[in-house]
This record gives structure tokens, C-alpha cells and sequence, in this order.
């Protein structure tokens, strides 16, 4: 992979990687701190890292660092995420659905968030997901599953104070 | 709105699943389609579950610019190269005319059929590529056929040694030394030995000699560009009429691969024209 091919990959990839970053981490900086070291970790190995499967490489590079920050984050604010808790009033500061879709995506756990988004904003297949994330197909798709049925569950709690 | 799932086994669940995944043929999309119709549970759940899809956003990366990558630090090298080697030609040129010596203006190319290109990859700190100029010149030809001029004069290329500097090649005359290194004073060291001119301790006329580390400091990317590459850069940048030889020596200096190149370039080559590479 030569620099043209690069530019070529960043033009492609970047913005889509950055909202999958963006949409894990919530905060800008962080997110863009990731985008630019999946870059630099493609560059880094562009000798071995075939261009065609350099989309996967570079979500694969940022999913690791993304969960890597949130946990950081998570030990550092002593907070847990992975639960539901039951709503409370705070539901009615959720003026829309996509509004309350977010704050479900978030409690979701890293696994489920990250299959959902790769799923519905890339359009990944199963199997590729899997190869990102380093899970089997079964994984993928019982996390899709499970994790679909927790923001249906959510959404439905939320709708009750809306 | 209301959670209904805990109403609904969850094979049917999975089976709606299936069907907003799109993994259900089209009878069996239909016939889960009949089977939602059926249950007033089984419809809100499909039409919750069918909400929790997302919607691409568009995001913009705010520091695209700054991931880009320039071309190879090469480039700024050969620009001055061609510069230098420019220079050089035209200097020749003048001298040549004023010993009234027949100047040609067009490349004398060697079309000896029998040479052809012997590389060998060097993987290790020092090894020795030789390319013979029919092989350059098939390459050059391949990427500037307008550019480039067959002249039927022989080929004399193999007969011309390779340490530069010492050879008497017949109607060759002093040259012109051009060298672009990084650091002088640290950087060569001859391969076979021969004197570095840069140190001016070099008392004969040298040939044409280009001798090139192909190394920034600031880059680490020296690595990238493999040496038959190079070899070929460099043939299609000074696109010489006669190339007898060249010798590229990889270095290896800070665990990049640092090409250099020896140039013995005969004066029966008159003309000298670069071209950047983009």
C-alpha cells in the first residue's frame, strides 16, 4: 500500500470510523484520538495489511482502543454501565425517539452497542463483524439479537413516560 | 407501548428477528408477515423491535487533512537531483561545445539484445543489484515511449567496470560529480572501497557519478520504495541515453533500508533530461 492508496483509504473510511467512535466514546476528542490511531496503526503495517481489508483493519484497531477508553473511563468514574436500571422521571427529558435510542444504545454492553452499530451504520455482514470483533458468526448475530431486544425492552419502558 | 416479549415465546421472537434481519426467504418472510397479522402482541413487538434499527448519521472527520500523507520524502530528493543533474548536463554541454566536440542531442541507447536484467533482491545489509541498460531501457520505454529515442549505436555498457571513477572508457571525458547524501561526513562508505569524492580526497576525474542515500531523517518511509524500484525511479527520472551500470548497495541505518546508487554514466551520453516524478 503506497501513500495515494492510503489518502484513498482515509478519504473512504475516516468519517465512517470517526461515528463509530464517536458513537462509542461520546466525547469528540477521545473519538477523534482513536480515528487517528487506527490510521496511524494502518500505516504503520501497510506492507502487510491487504487494502481491500483495510476497513475492517481500522474498525477492528478502533473497536480494541475504544473499549480500552471506556473501560479506563469506567474504572476511573467508578461507573456501571451494563445494567438497566429501572427509568426514572429522567425519561421525560427524551423529547424524541432517536433521543432515547441513544441513551439505550449506551447501556447496552460494549459487545452488543459495537455489533449494532457496525451492523446498521456499516452494513457489515455477520462475518465480518465477527472478524472485527473477533467472535464467531453465532456470537454476532445472538448479540445482535439479544442487544435489539434490550432497546426494544428500553424504548418500551421509555414510551411509558413519554 | 408496551414490553410485550415476556408474552411471546422466543422462537417466534428470533423468527421476527430473522425477518427484520432479512435472513427469511420470501415464503418464509411471508409467512411470519401472516403470523405478526395474527397476534396483536406479536405486532408490537415487531414494530418495536423495528424501531431499535438505526439510521446512518453523516460525521464528518474534522482532521482528515492531517492523516493524509504527502508524497515520499523521495520526492523533495529528486527534485533537487534534477535539479542538480540539470544543472550538470547543461554544464557539459557548454564545455563540450567549446572543446568543439560533436554534440548528439538525442539518448544512445543501447539495444543489445543479449542484456537483459539480472536483480537480485537484497535482503540482507549489503548485497549487489545490477541492471543492465536494455532492461532500463524496455522499463523506460514502457513508461515514456514518446520520450525516448532508439539510437542504433552498440551497446559498450558491459565492457565499462563498475568502480567508478577508475575506467578509461574510450571517448569519455571527465564529468561532473554530483552526490546528494544526508550526512556526508557519516553516511558513505564505498561499497568496494573506492574513495568517496565528497571528502575531496578523491584525485581522479570521476565519470558521471549520482550517488544517492534515498533517506530523510524526518521520514520513515525510506523502507518503502523496494530496490528495483528505485533502480527504476531513478532510470525514469534521469532518462540517460547510456547507462553502463549501475549498483545499488542497501544500508541499513536505524532499521530502514537506506538504497544508494553508483552511477557510471559514459560521456557518450550528451543529454541529460529529468523529469519529477509526481
Amino acid at each position: 500500500m503506497d501513500y495515494r492508496e492510503f489518502n484513498r483509504i482515509v478519504e473512504a473510511h475516516s468519517d465512517a470510523l470517526y461515528r463509530f467512535a464517536l458513537k462509542n466514546i461520546k466525547v469528540a476528542e477521545d473519538a477523534q484520538e482513536i480515528v487517528q490511531t487506527a490510521f496511524e496503526r494502518l500505516w504503520i503495517n501497510r506492507n502487510t495489511v491487504d487494502p481491500e481489508k483495510s476497513k475492517a483493519f481500522l474498525f477492528r484497531v478502533a473497536y480494541n482502543f475504544t473499549i480500552d477508553m471506556i473501560r479506563k473511563q469506567r474504572k476511573e468514574a467508578d461507573m456501571e454501565t451494563t445494567k438497566f436500571k429501572e427509568p426514572s422521571s429522567e425519561g421525560a427529558d427524551f423529547k424524541d425517539l432517536k433521543r432515547v435510542l441513544e441513551r439505550a444504545l449506551s447501556k447496552l454492553s460494549d459487545i452488543q452497542r459495537n455489533v449494532i452499530l457496525l451492523r446498521d451504520y456499516e452494513g457489515y455482514s455477520y462475518q465480518e463483524i465477527g472478524d472485527i470483533l473477533s467472535i464467531t458468526e453465532a456470537q454476532v448475530k445472538i448479540n445482535i439479537f439479544r442487544g435489539r431486544k434490550q432497546l426494544q425492552e428500553y424504548l418500551g419502558r421509555m414510551e411509558d413516560y413519554l | 407501548m408496551m414490553n410485550t416479549q415476556n408474552n411471546i415465546p422466543e422462537e417466534i421472537q428470533w423468527q421476527i428477528f430473522e425477518l427484520l434481519e432479512g435472513n427469511l426467504t420470501a415464503e418464509e418472510s411471508e409467512k411470519t408477515l401472516h403470523l405478526i397479522e395474527s397476534n396483536s402482541d406479536y405486532q408490537t413487538f415487531y414494530h418495536e423491535l423495528s424501531l431499535t434499527y438505526l439510521k446512518p448519521e453523516p460525521a464528518e472527520y474534522p482532521n482528515k487533512s492531517v492523516l493524509l500523507k504527502s508524497s515520499p520524502s523521495t520526492f523533495k530528493i529528486w527534485r533537487n537531483l534534477s535539479i542538480l543533474v540539470s544543472s550538470a548536463a547543461a554544464i557539459a554541454m557548454l564545455m563540450l561545445y567549446k572543446t568543439e566536440t560533436p554534440l548528439k542531442t538525442t539518448h544512445s541507447i543501447s539495444t543489445s539484445p543479449q542484456k537483459t536484467a539480472s536483480v537480485n533482491h537484497a535482503h540482507s545489509t549489503e548485497s549487489t543489484v545490477n541492471i543492465t541498460a536494455p532492461a532500463l531501457i524496455k522499463h523506460l520505454k514502457k513508461a515514456n515511449p514518446e520520450t525516448l529515442q532508439k539510437d542504433t549505436q552498440p551497446a559498450a555498457s558491459s565492457e565499462v567496470a563498475t568502480q567508478f571513477a577508475k575506467v578509461d572508457v574510450p571517448n569519455n571525458k571527465p564529468f561532473r560529480v554530483i552526490r546528494i547524501m544526508e550526512d556526508p561526513s557519516n553516511e558513505f562508505t564505498s561499497p568496494s572501497g573506492e574513495i568517496n569524492p565528497d571528502n575531496s580526497t578523491n584525485t581522479i576525474d570521476p565519470e558521471v557519478q549520482i550517488v544517492y542515500t534515498g533517506f530523510d531523517r524526518n521520514a520513515s518511509d525510506a523502507s518503502e520504495t523496494s530496490q528495483t524500484e528505485f533502480l527504476l525511479d531513478i532510470a525514469e527520472n534521469l532518462r540517460y541515453g547510456r547507462l553502463p551500470k549501475m549498483k545499488l548497495v542497501p544500508r541499513r541505518r536505524q532499521n530502514h533500508l537506506i538504497p544508494q546508487v553508483d552511477m557510471l554514466v559514459g560521456t557518450d551520453t550528451r543529454f541529460i533530461q529529468t523529469t519529477l516524478i509526481q
